[in-house]
């Protein structure tokens, strides 16, 4: 079955209603122009569908969301680590002083 | 005399167990990673711009469509005006007048009517538009937030190059220059790996 876009239907109705212009005026010619009218119209509003398909595409970030306080977690872990790093460092500073050991300040 | 030859074997050490231990971020990794965040900012920026440009477009497409279809309307009641007034000056008595005047106000009415569901239908895809860009913009965010909590992290002073950082300061070296050298042992090392790999 062949299928036709509402701009085909409006052109070849367009076109039919060209070739009555100059027949006289009678109820199905009257109809004939209110329906290219009304096609006019969806027309019109068609033109607005391709951004109703939007919706139908998504940005998965739930697992991104999940994970952030896992790293929220290793940052303070690292954290404690370093600053423990850093007491156990300097307490062996001051033994290596104490010891003698002569270091850059 | 002893001193400085205990510091240099240390300054020798530094980099040597930073390498062989690979405790610290190269400088490379922490650059890419400050400027994948700076670039992402910057893209959030401009993609809300972006949408805010496309939305006003919109909503100027919506007015120009609202103008068109009530332009249409308005030409069809006057094609179903003009039927009724060529039916009026051939109506015989007053009951025919008076149902082609009530077809006119049936025929108007249903015509301005039909209009309705074709507006709410534009408006309906343009507020689609607006909330899909909304969850795209908090998407992204969500995106730019994860990137920066990385960045974060691999920013961090990990407990290695504090401890490496201190013994630096201890001898006077810039902790910096450490990490760089480290890399290049580190790469250095790769390449002398490779070369054997291949050699045998």
């Amino acid at each position: 079955m062949m299928t036709m876009t509402i701009d085909e239907l409006l052109t070849q109705l367009s076109d039919l209603s060209l070739k009555l212009e100059l027949t006289p005026d009678d109820p199905t010619k009257f109809d004939l122009q209110i329906l290219i009218l009304q096609l006019r119209k969806q027309v019109v509003a068609q033109a607005f569908d391709p951004l109703t398909t939007l919706a139908n595409s998504t940005v998965e970030v739930e697992q991104l969301k999940l994970l952030m306080p896992q790293v929220d977690q290793a940052i303070l872990t690292e954290q404690r680590r370093a600053m423990l790093v850093a007491r156990i460092i300097s307490l062996a500073k001051i033994a290596l002083r104490a010891a003698g050991v002569n270091l850059v300040q | 005399m002893y001193q400085t030859c205990r510091r240099t074997r240390l300054l020798l050490l530094l980099p040597a167990i930073a390498a062989l231990t690979g405790c610290v971020t190269p400088v490379a990794v922490r650059g890419l990673s400050a400027q994948l965040v700076r670039t992402q900012l910057a893209y959030s920026l401009s993609l809300r711009g972006y949408f805010a440009a496309v939305e006003k477009f919109a909503d100027a497409q919506v007015k120009i469509a609202d103008y068109r279809i009530d332009e249409i309307t308005s030409q069809m009641n006057r094609e179903f005006g003009q039927r009724a007034g060529a039916a009026l000056g051939h109506a015989a008595t007053p009951e025919e007048r008076q149902r082609i005047i009530d077809q006119l106000v049936k025929d108007v009415a249903g015509n301005t009517s039909a209009d309705l569901p074709l507006k709410r239908k534009i408006t309906d895809a343009v507020t689609s538009l607006q909330q899909r860009d909304r969850e795209l913009e908090s998407a992204y965010l969500v995106i730019l937030a994860a990137s920066q909590k990385l960045d974060e992290y691999i920013r961090l002073k990990k407990a290695d190059e504090a401890a490496i950082q201190e013994l630096t300061r201890a001898v006077g070296l810039n902790s910096e220059k450490i990490t760089s050298i480290v890399d290049e042992i580190a790469k250095l090392s790769q390449d002398l790996t490779l070369s054997m790999t291949k050699t045998q």
